[in-house]
């Protein structure tokens, strides 16, 4: 059951008007250039509603006809916020962006001046387990127009059907993605997943290989190495890797995963040790 | 207008003013020439192309006027000076051309002082005066001197003024036009030295270059890093990157280097070759100084030569279309690559001169950046795949910092690309090696490995491959897969290189030392022999001597090892087996009976290899020599030192009991506790607690303290029988059973089977649950019983323990019922491979297999049974069998001769010399030697009537009659029949009835009455014949 709501929860997108938890104020800015301040009540695949700020009567405007929004946001400091994430502070930025952009989620479709902070409180979903939470968003996401966030979108929807335990969507995903780098990423964690730990490696490895500079997907792809060096009771190299994630990659929220990661392993390394 | 301008102009202006009379001058000889005149005819010749012609002139000029200090004609002077260096510098005639600009610089006025700084600085680079350049370069960036700024500054502000200070330039949005990089110009502008970022660059680019000519390497970093972040042209940048990347490795600085390559990879300047190849020496003296965190990244960095291709036609075509030249097709000279032995890494791959060099004529339509991406491409592509040495050096990184899963993968990515190539073969080595260590993958690396090795026959890299398994498998305990590789080994192209012939050296003497692990002493002694007479002098020289000489000892060919013992300790006063040879030296003397000498050299070890780990076996066998020259003192005081230096738990075993046995000798039960006991408590599980525990147990029973023996054996069972590989426990099972039957009474038996039973039933373990049965059964005299059931009620035999599965052998045995036979011997070598029990289990396979007229297989099981237990009591039936199947061949002088050997073997007397007599009757009879067969079977009856019950000796009788008649001796025979049923040891046997058919009703009860009235009789048949007739 879960799968096939997760399948069909993009779908369901394009079909239904989507209202925000709370309006939003915002300035509309037609096609023609001429621009409102709007209350937001609402976005489909087809049109906008909204009523203006003056005016309590809803109107509705079709998507062509939209040339951005620039919704009311409270203050944000995303560098500060990404440093935060970095630091693996993932509820504290949730606790930041949620009430700040989350309910723009249904306007991502258009053109809006939320979508880079919206981007991240996805990010941060992910990070802080909140899956479910980051599949819906990443589902938003995916609206963009700009193609690298819509395909970070697509990784982030992969990554959290997996995390939700549903392998068989998760390679159905996989299959989509349009990032051979992302798509080799999650082809070894749904590995790693099915207890194929080994092939999970060379799956890895191939990723390491091939796209050594891809500093979006080389820091997680190091540290899923080190989990795995793990599932094959390698200790010591699951440590080095572990180490070599935090010196590699010291402004990737993985720093902080694998300080955590090789204090787990240290301990496994201990109990293993023979007593004196 | 500056002072520079005005002269130029005046000097252009009026030289073509005075042509109209040039022709009149033409022919006046130079020296009756008015100085102008030498002027204007220079001036003329310059015009017409002729600057050779012009020089003279003026030369002359400076000559005359050399005293004159008139300002006109000083500039004048210089103007010419620099003329003259233009013209000799332009044909590289730098013996006249420095002079010039030197003398230009050092006078004044010096309006081109700039230009004429940067020509000295070019030339006297290009002249190889790399001292001189790098003071010139230094001069023209410190910039002109005080009297040469002041001039060229008051020149300038007069040039300014007869500007139009509003003339800057806006845009259609009323913005000042920036300039395209506002940073540079700021520099340009601000620079002391008053030159453009272009010369700026040029002068650096030069600098840079003259110290790296005079080995100033770290001196060069800062005028090449200028170069870097200012040179537009990509090529040249991309030079001067990889200057200041080798400087910094030179220098060591790899935290600049670090920093400041990620932030040049930005740049489009990583898809410059030289880039690459300076990424490359940086990571791998990164990698050679151990700084494995800063090296990978770098390797990492490293662009493989397609992509770089990709990149730059990418560039070619975009430049050939802004020029409007259509693209030319570039052919891929694939054969022209450089051999692989070329050096991959250094400064070779530094650029060549050639990339500076001006352009022939037929390419002066093309812009120079444009040749210049034509001629890098060239050389990209007949480059050697360099990417393979960044990978092999980044699988090696891998493999120092313990991720060897990477290191695999790199490597065989090498291998995959070029397996013929040196770094192809290197890198399936490593594969290999990585594989079976530390990966322990062997499902991958064996195939591959054997594959290879059915192909690759010649090198290093198949007998270093070849080196690897046999290593896997002699550490795993395989020798017998070592052996497999012999054939390999021994198909390998001779070489002569010595490293070729180290290792083939050393994987015969692998091949040896698996013969002696499989103890094969007779194929180790020839392969250790192979490896001495091979490879004389061999790094294995000294082990291969000692470990001959051990093998001929294990052959017990005493005197043979005593002596190369010997020449092993003349040979190698120090080596490492010196105190072994000792030792084994004894040994041979105590095998040939010199237990003087044996205890000698037992001394000798005991005093000059106190430390050895053959001292504690040097203490236990003097004790045994002392022990037997009843000094017993002696010899307990050497055991219980034995035991204390002990290094291993065999060894400590052996003194201890060694020390129980002379303690029960004197009857001194409490010594024989109290070392058990210690034996037990130092050894804890690594000790052999069943044997302990039996020793306990027998003490306790000769001191009388039944109970208590009993109790400790009892206990012992529970407590380790739910545990199937303690097979100790069956020790212990067997010496209760024991003691059951010969120090229990009855209700006291019957008390001790209660207890077995209701612990069988309290346990949830099957395998002490079977234990327990097969107990009772041994206590009962059941155990064929047991066997039979236990053949039904076992699906399987995993959890059954060798008593257990021995029981099963025996029932199936008596029952001949071979049907589990295989299964049950696949248990015993799986799993219980050291267990005497496994015995019945050899037996009953070997008779299935003679059963199916599968002699062959039965042959090698029977090879198997006899290395493992020899001449043991249980296993003359091998020797016997092994007969029957030769004859069984048709190998009748080979069966008569293994069955002969039978009674070679005094612990084979009785029963088993009896079947062997039987057998080779049976032998001969169907070899048609009816008579020898008659003298066996006479033998069988007559000799061994009371072993087995009597039934060789039936069958003997029968044997007997059944030649004679054959022979024609019907009187004889039936003599023979009545013979047999007199004979009371086997006349109740059913193979009378045969006897008794031939000799029909009357005769057999007549026989019964004579032995019923007390009649003894013996019949003895001779037959006065002899073979043949």
């Amino acid at each position: 059951m879960k799968r096939i709501t997760v399948l069909l929860s993009g779908i369901l997108l394009a079909a239904r008007c989507v209202t925000a938890a709370q309006p939003l104020n915002a300035t509309l800015t037609r096609d023609d250039g001429r621009a409102w301040r709007v209350v937001l009540i609402g976005c489909d695949t087809n049109q906008l509603t909204y009523h203006l700020e003056n005016d309590s009567t809803p109107k509705t405007l079709p998507l062509p006809q939209v040339q951005s929004l620039e919704i009311k946001l409270p203050q944000l400091d995303l560098r500060e916020l990404n440093a935060r994430l970095v630091s693996a502070d993932y509820q504290g930025v949730v606790a930041e962006l949620e009430p700040a952009v989350g309910d723009a989620a249904p306007y991502m479709v258009v053109p809006n001046n939320a979508v880079d902070a919206f981007a991240l409180l996805t990010k941060a979903h992910l990070r802080s387990g909140e899956v479910k939470k980051a599949l819906d968003a990443a589902t938003y996401l995916q609206a963009v127009k700009d193609p690298e966030l819509k395909a970070v979108a697509a990784d982030t929807m992969a990554q959290a059907v997996l995390e939700l335990g549903d392998l068989a969507a998760a390679k159905q995903q996989v299959e989509r993605l349009s990032d051979p780098a992302a798509a080799l990423y999650l082809t070894a964690r749904i590995q790693r997943a099915e207890q194929q730990s080994k092939d999970a490696m060379q799956t890895v490895i191939e990723l390491i290989a091939s796209h050594p500079n891809d500093h979006n997907w080389m820091p997680q792809a190091e540290y899923l190495c080190a989990q795995l060096y793990m599932d094959l009771k390698m200790l010591d190299s699951a440590a080095e890797v572990a180490r070599q994630v935090q010196v590699l990659y010291p402004a990737s929220e993985f720093k902080v995963e694998a300080e955590r990661l090789l204090e787990q392993i240290n301990q496994l390394i201990e109990q293993s040790a023979p007593a004196e | 207008m500056s002072e520079k301008y005005t002269l130029l102009t005046r000097f252009a202006v009026t030289l073509p003013l005075l042509l109209v009379s040039l022709n009149g001058f033409a022919q006046t000889p130079m020296e009756k020439m008015r100085a102008d005149q030498l002027v204007k005819e220079a001036d003329f010749l310059l015009n017409g192309g002729d600057a050779d012609a012009a020089i003279p002139y003026l030369d002359a000029y400076l000559e005359r006027m050399k005293e004159v200090d008139d300002a006109r004609v000083s500039a004048m002077k210089q103007t010419i000076r620099f003329k003259l260096t233009k013209i000799f510098l332009k044909d590289k005639r730098y013996d006249r051309g420095l002079g010039y600009v030197q003398d230009y610089v050092a006078n004044r006025p010096a309006p081109e002082w700039h230009e004429a700084m940067k020509l000295l600085t070019v030339s006297l680079l290009e002249d190889r005066q790399f001292e001189a350049c790098v003071t010139a370069a230094t001069n023209a960036l410190a910039g002109p001197p005080a009297d040469v700024r002041e001039a060229l500054e008051k020149a300038a502000k007069e040039a300014a003024a007869e500007k139009d200070p509003s003339a800057y330039e806006f845009d259609e949005y009323g913005e000042l036009i920036v300039k395209e990089d506002a940073e540079v110009e700021a520099v340009a502008e601000t620079h002391p030295s008053g030159y453009s970022v272009e010369d700026l660059v040029l002068l650096n680019m030069t600098l840079g270059q003259a110290y790296t000519e005079l080995g100033r390497v770290e001196e060069s970093m800062e005028p090449f890093s200028y170069v870097v972040k200012y040179m537009q042209d990509p090529v040249r940048k991309g030079f001067a990157i990889m200057q200041v990347v080798n400087g910094l490795v030179e220098k060591k600085d790899f935290d600049a280097l670090t920093s400041w390559i990620p932030e040049l990879y930005r740049t489009d300047a990583r898809f410059d070759i030289r880039v690459n190849m300076a990424l490359i020496n940086a990571a791998s003296a990164l990698f050679d100084a151990k700084e494995y965190d800063h090296a990978l990244p770098l390797f990492r960095m490293i662009l493989p030569r397609g992509e770089l291709i990709a990149h730059q036609s990418a560039r070619l075509r975009e430049l050939q279309i802004e020029a409007g030249i259509i693209a030319p097709e570039v052919s891929d000279p694939q054969d022209q690559k450089l051999s692989s032995k070329d050096s991959l890494f250094g400064k070779s791959y530094g650029v060549e001169e050639e990339t500076f060099v001006e352009r022939g004529s037929n390419e002066v339509d093309k812009p120079i950046e444009l040749i210049q991406l034509e001629q890098l491409i060239e050389t990209i592509k007949t480059m050697p795949p360099y990417e393979n040495e960044a990978l092999y050096r980044n699988a090696y990184l891998y493999d120092e910092v313990k991720r060897p899963w990477e290191a695999v993968r790199f490597f065989d990515r090498v291998y995959q690309d070029a397996p013929d190539s040196e770094l192809g073969k290197r890198s399936f080595y490593e594969v290999i090696r990585l594989l079976l260590n530390p990966l322990k993958e062997v499902a991958e690396a064996e195939p591959r490995a054997l594959d290879y090795l059915s192909s690759q026959k010649e090198g290093l890299v198949p007998r270093q491959i070849t080196y690897l398994l046999s290593g896997f498998y002699q550490q795993h305990r395989s020798p017998e897969k070592v052996k497999t590789l012999l054939p390999v080994i021994q198909s390998f192209v001779p070489e002569d290189s010595p490293i070729v012939r180290k290792y083939e050296c050393e994987l015969y003497y692998m091949q040896a030392v698996a013969d002696l692990m499989m103890m094969e002493y007779a194929k180790a002694e020839a392969s250790f022999r192979y490896v001495l007479e091979t490879f004389p002098g061999s790094h294995q020289q000294e082990n291969a001597s000692y470990w001959h000489a051990a093998t001929l000892l294990y052959l017990q060919q005493f005197e043979e090892a005593l002596a190369e013992f010997q020449d092993y300790l003349e040979a190698y006063p120090e080596g490492d087996w010196c105190a072994s040879a000792f030792f084994q030296s004894g040994t041979c003397y105590f095998g040939l009976e010199n237990l003087e000498q044996a205890k000698a050299l037992f001394t000798q070890v005991i005093e000059r290899y106190p430390d050895s780990p053959v001292c504690p076996d040097a203490y236990n066998l003097r004790a045994d020599i002392l022990g037997s020259e009843g000094l017993l003192d002696e010899a307990i005081s050497d055991y219980a030192t034995a035991f204390v230096k002990a290094s291993s738990g065999t060894q400590a075993k052996y003194s201890t009991f060694q020390m129980a046995r002379v303690y029960e000798a004197e009857s001194r039960y409490d010594e024989i506790l109290r070392v058990v006991g210690n034996y037990l408590d130092a050894y804890g599980d690594e000790a052999d607690i069943a044997e302990g525990i039996f020793w306990i147990g027998k003490t306790k029973v000769n001191q009388g303290r039944i109970d208590e023996a009993v109790q400790s054996y009892f206990d012992a069972i529970i407590e380790y029988g739910p545990d199937l590989e303690a097979t100790g426990v069956d020790s212990m099972i067997d010496g209760l059973v024991h003691l059951s039957k010969t120090r229990l009474n009855d209700s006291q038996r019957e008390a001790l089977k209660a207890d077995f039973i209701r612990a069988q039933q309290s346990t949830d373990s099957q395998t002490l649950r079977l234990r327990l049965r097969a107990t009772v059964a041994q206590i009962d005299d059941s155990e064929v019983a047991l066997g039979k059931a236990l053949i039904e009620e076992l699906p399987d035999f995993e959890q059954a323990a060798p008593p257990v599965l021995s029981a099963i052998s025996d029932a199936s045995f008596e029952l001949k019922d071979y049907s589990r036979a295989a299964e049950i011997l696949d248990v015993f070598l799986k799993k219980f491979e050291e267990s005497e029990f496994m015995r019945p289990a050899y037996k009953l396979r070997g008779y299935d297999l003679f059963n199916k007229g599968e002699y062959d297989a039965a042959l090698d099981l029977i090879a198997d049974a006899q290395a493992r237990y020899g001449t043991d009591y249980d296993v003359a039936w091998a020797q016997i069998l092994k007969g029957r199947c030769l004859a069984a061949l048709g190998r009748h002088d080979e069966a008569v001769q293994e069955l002969t050997s039978v009674m070679n073997v005094p612990g084979w007397r009785g029963e088993s010399y009896a079947e062997a007599v039987y057998r080779l009757g049976q032998t001969e009879e169907a070899a048609g030697s009816l008579l020898k067969a008659h003298g066996w079977y006479q033998r069988a009856y007559f000799q061994y009537k009371g072993y087995a019950g009597g039934t060789w000796a039936a069958d003997g009788y029968l044997g007997s009659a059944r030649c004679l008649s054959q022979l024609g001796y019907a009187e004889e025979a039936r003599n023979t029949y009545r013979g047999m049923l007199f004979n009371p040891y086997v006349n109740h046997l059913p193979q009378c009835q045969v006897a008794k058919d031939a000799l029909g009703p009357d005769q057999t009860r007549e026989i019964g009455e004579m032995i019923s009235s007390g009649v003894i009789t013996n019949f003895t048949i001779t037959l006065d014949v002899e073979e043949g007739k």
